[in-house]
């Protein structure tokens, strides 16, 4: 995944889970929500208790899910961003290279391997 | 003998439909309802079956069942606290052409709103769990109690709200910088990897072929 | 109740119950073998009524009745108090108060659900579900989705939870049906065909169409005492929720928890023990099927055409060590056979021989790997790295002794032989090579430590050295190949797959291991042969002769100076070209000066290492080539020479030649 598309996920995942938890406050709510404030206790009809139910129903599947799915996606992402990380790791030509060898002394060091070894003199 | 002049109808005999007024069916209400009752009892068989089956499917298909389901309730539910008044004050009863002989028992089945026993445990088990019995307290202590839990929904809520506007969402900066006047537009915040970096100039012909017969390019 | 029978109690005449108890304590008899006739008789009889066998004294069959029906009434009635518990009087059971106590055993049996076809629902999981249990959350359909969470989920409460989750959405099912069908048939009297499109099959049947009207009643608001009452159902139901809620969260959090140490861990140590130069790639773990990390250890990027063990090993995270890694499908077999089985390392052995006893003695061994010795003392970080060395060393050791394998087949005809699958025997004039795979296990480590060190010790831990070398020149040759001549490793592929194996593949003549070394001892032996032989015919034939070493014309290895297209392949041509003085023929050449008669050249060479040919050149006083021969059997050589000194050589007339 291209690193804009990460952050931007990042970025929804997070207003999800803003948005989750706020919502899972406003589903607890015992009253109703009143849109204007002026109205008396009389006129407004308590719910009833099949919206009630729906609403705490709602309240632990979908928001709890929600927030539950909304970090295990965060773990998700941070670990494919360390695999990205890990993986296109290239060494670099002049740091890691190997060392030099020195050519004369290893030169040197095989016609003293066939004196040891053969027991001639070249 | 014979009425002609009213055609299809027999003597003596009315026709059913004529005589009795249907206008205070609330059809558009029971419209609505229907057709959610119909979307959800639809979802709710395909899950009773897939949920039947020897070896059961993917749990998150059956997870994605059940939030359509959830959604579809949510929606009745508010369709019918909608239609509230309406649907509170009409009075059902069987018409006379109703079989009550043959499925007497369909009839009090179709007509009854009393709730299975299951739902009533529920109900039970909420009244109980509020910890107010209603018998013993008084109108007062119920609604100062209900008021209480009322104001800590309103904190948590502005808590939220408040925590909320803390925190910058969007972009690398914080919000502490971004409130300390940082400048947000001098970084480049969304830098694509150089591997995808495309050429600007397109590509000389020359050196293309170069590329495939030789295996370089400069 | 003195006096009643047993008869009369209603207990001993009923057949359902087969304990023919005499409750009449009046009939209670310490020895009731030789009871009074009428209780005896009633024993007797209701006791033949049970015992289907009879005359048998140990029946076949436990069957508790018989066994309490047999028993004696001064053992049975104490019984029967202990397991209604203390302080009970026998006097105290009535009728009534047993009858009772069997219907209410019998409770769970009436109250069983029916199931479609009015049997009784057998399903075991419904007592489970009775009393002693809560009431069915309001949350219940999520059953499969939390099963996922509890590995430990036994089968037994995975098909309770399934059950109780069908039984649930069969509630649901049959209710919003219900629901449905009423909400059709009383929309049927307006809208027919919107209903008709809703209502069940079944009850289009029977009831028709627009059965149901409806009629307005003024509008009850609810008073305050209902709105206070489901102002607290509400209010209970969410707290419920939201206690659900809450436990839901904090499962998940401390589960999630876990996890994210788990991985903290893993990529800390990844990031800590891994560097730029390691080949990590993502693979599937065959064994437990996730997928993780894995990382390279063989040398194919290095030109090895080593195919028998993929040199891959997944990065596996153990959670209360380190980590551990292991070989891909390799391992499952390996573990089968034992797990040392895989790490073996190569051995070299000298053996001298003793012409007496024409036998050989151990003269010298190689050098134990300091990576075979368990170390103690290195600390953590070097584990990581010390395995993955270990698994490197031992691949390559399997491939050199696959490849030693390999050349020995076609050396046979120059004492070398296989004798097992993990010996190499290679027998020269006056010693034996020995190159063997050990295991890697305690004995022969201790053994080696405790050997005292030998005369050829580092010989032979040399010749072990110049054997890893070359393979390593092998690989950068095949590099090289690969390098110059890309096409065919991928071109090829696509249209012949016979094709590009073998172009990769290294050919026999390539895997120089053996032959360069044995070249070397067979040539200084040779060498000393022909020495002897000039001593014997010339020497000390022809006076004033001398021998001398002469750098023959050999072919200088000169580098070529073609365009370089790379400085990899210069480099690695550079690395391959400083063993040239190793790989090259044999060859030496002596040249006899003969006083007044010229000059004799012996080239002595060899064409694959292990034989010798000898070519002779007569140069006579005039500078005239007489004889430019060659001869492969030194017995020849010996007459060729004894011929030329005798005719040709002034001095070589008198007879004199001294054979050794």
């Amino acid at each position: 995944m291209s690193n804009r598309g990460l952050l931007e996920q990042l970025e929804r995942t997070t207003e999800t889970l803003s948005h989750s938890l706020s919502n899972l406050i406003k589903y607890s709510s015992v009253a109703k929500e009143r849109d204007d404030e002026d109205d008396g206790e009389q006129h407004e009809l308590p719910e009833s208790t099949a919206k009630n139910s729906t609403s705490g129903l709602m309240m632990v599947n979908a928001q709890t899910g929600q927030l539950i799915k909304g970090i295990q996606d965060l773990l998700v992402m941070t670990r494919s961003i360390r695999e990205k990380w890990l993986l296109t790791q290239i060494p670099d030509e002049g740091v890691d290279s190997q060392p030099e060898l020195d050519y004369e002394k290893c030169s040197q060091l095989l016609k003293q391997w066939t004196q040891e070894v053969v027991g001639s003199e070249e | 003998m014979s009425q002609g002049s009213v055609p299809g109808a027999g003597v003596g005999v009315s026709d059913p439909q004529a005589d009795y007024n249907f206008s205070h069916v609330p059809a558009q209400a029971l419209d609505a309802v229907r057709m959610r009752l119909a979307q959800l009892t639809h979802s709710q068989a395909k899950l009773k079956d897939e949920m039947a089956k020897a070896d059961l499917p993917q749990w998150h298909s059956l997870q994605a069942q059940v939030s359509i389901i959830l959604t579809q309730l949510q929606s009745l539910t508010s369709t019918i606290h909608h239609f509230e008044e309406t649907l509170d004050s009409t009075v059902v009863y069987p018409l006379a052409n109703f079989p009550t002989t043959a499925h007497e028992g369909l009839l009090t089945t179709l007509l009854r709103k009393k709730n299975i026993p299951e739902v009533d445990e529920w109900i039970n088990d909420a009244k109980e769990t509020s910890g107010i019995d209603i018998n013993t307290a008084s109108h007062e202590d119920i609604k100062n109690a209900l008021r209480s839990d009322e104001e800590l929904t309103k904190w948590a809520l502005d808590f939220l709200k408040q925590e909320h506007s803390n925190y910058s969402y969007h972009g690398f900066h914080t919000a502490r910088e971004l409130s300390a006047g940082a400048p947000p537009n001098t970084r480049d915040e969304y830098q694509r990897a150089p591997s995808s970096k495309k050429p600007k100039k397109p590509f000389d012909a020359n050196s293309v072929l170069k590329m495939i017969h030789q295996g370089t390019f400069n | 109740m003195a006096g009643e029978g047993p008869r009369a109690n209603g207990f001993g005449s009923d057949n359902m119950y087969k304990k023919p108890l005499a409750i009449d304590p009046n009939l209670i008899r310490p020895a009731p073998s030789s009871a009074s006739p009428s209780a005896d008789s009633d024993n007797e009889h209701k006791s033949e009524q049970n015992q289907p066998s009879t005359g048998m004294a140990q029946p076949l069959v436990n069957n508790p009745y018989e066994i309490f029906g047999n028993m004696p009434l001064d053992q049975l009635i104490p019984l029967i108090l202990q397991s209604r518990g203390t302080g009970t009087k026998f006097a105290d059971l009535t009728e009534e108060s047993l009858m009772e106590e069997i219907i209410k055993d019998d409770v769970p049996l009436s109250q069983a659900q029916r199931d479609a076809d009015g049997d009784l629902d057998m399903d075991v999981s419904q007592f489970a579900n009775e009393p002693g249990q809560q009431t069915p959350e309001p949350q219940q359909i999520e059953g499969p989705a939390r099963a996922d969470e509890d590995a430990a989920l036994s089968q037994e409460k995975f098909r309770q939870l399934k059950a109780s989750t069908v039984q649930s959405l069969n509630l649901a099912v049959n209710e919003s049906s219900l629901a449905l069908e009423f909400v059709s048939l009383l929309l049927s009297s307006v809208r027919p065909s919107a209903a008709n499109a809703s209502m069940s099959p079944f009850l289009k049947k029977t009831v028709p169409q627009a059965s149901l009207n409806a009629e307005k009643i003024p509008f009850q608001t609810p008073s305050s005492a209902e709105v206070l009452d489901r102002s607290l159902i509400a209010k209970g139901w969410k707290q419920r929720s939201l206690e659900e809620s809450r436990t839901l969260l904090k499962d998940s959090y401390q589960a999630l928890e876990k996890s994210l140490k788990k991985e903290h861990s893993y990529w800390s140590k990844v990031s800590h023990n891994i560097s730029k130069k390691d080949v990590v790639f993502r693979i599937k773990d065959r064994e437990t099927g996730e997928k993780s990390l894995g990382i390279k250890y063989g040398y194919e990027d290095s030109g090895s055409t080593y195919t028998q063990e993929r040199g891959i090993a997944v990065l596996k995270h153990n959670s209360k060590l380190d980590r551990l890694e292991l070989v891909p499908a390799d391992r499952q077999q390996a573990n089968a056979l034992g797990k040392d089985n895989n790490e073996k390392f190569v051995r070299v052995r000298i053996f001298t021989k003793i012409e007496e006893e024409d036998d050989y003695i151990l003269t010298g061994e190689s050098r134990l790997d300091e990576l075979l010795i368990p170390n103690q003392a290195a600390g953590e970080e070097f584990d990581f790295r010390r395995q993955i060395s270990r698994l490197k060393f031992f691949i390559f050791e399997k491939d050199l002794m696959y490849q030693l394998k390999r050349e020995s087949e076609n050396l046979i005809s120059y004492g070398v032989s296989i004798e097992n699958e993990n010996k190499i025997t290679i027998e020269f004039s006056t010693e034996k090579l020995e190159l063997e795979t050990m295991p890697v296990n305690d004995d022969v480590i201790m053994n080696h430590q405790q050997d005292a060190p030998k005369t050829d010790d580092r010989k032979a831990t040399l010749v072990l050295i110049m054997l890893r070398m070359l393979l390593v020149v092998i690989y950068k040759k095949q590099l090289r190949k690969k390098l110059l001549c890309p096409q065919t490793s991928m071109g090829a592929s696509v249209k012949s797959p016979k094709t590009h194996k073998a172009v990769g593949k290294l050919q026999d003549n390539e895997v120089l291991l053996l032959r360069p070394i044995i070249g070397k001892f067979k040539h200084e032996s040779y060498v000393n042969l022909l020495k002897k032989i000039i001593k014997g015919f010339v020497l000390d034939v022809v006076e004033d002769s001398s021998v001398r070493k002469v750098s023959g014309s050999s072919h200088p290895v000169t580098i070529k100076n073609e365009a370089v297209y790379d400085n990899h392949i210069a480099k690695l041509d550079k690395e391959i070209h400083l063993f040239d003085k190793i790989l090259e023929m044999p060859r030496s050449d002596l040249l006899v000066e003969l006083p007044k008669s010229g000059t004799i050249l012996f080239v002595l060479q060899s064409s694959n290492y292990c034989n010798a040919t000898t070519g002779v050149k007569y140069t006579n006083g005039e500078g005239e080539i007489l004889f430019d021969t060659s001869f492969s059997n030194f017995k020849e050589l010996e007459d060729f020479l004894h011929f030329i000194v005798s005719e040709y050589v002034a001095g070589g007339q008198e007879n004199g030649v001294k054979d050794e």
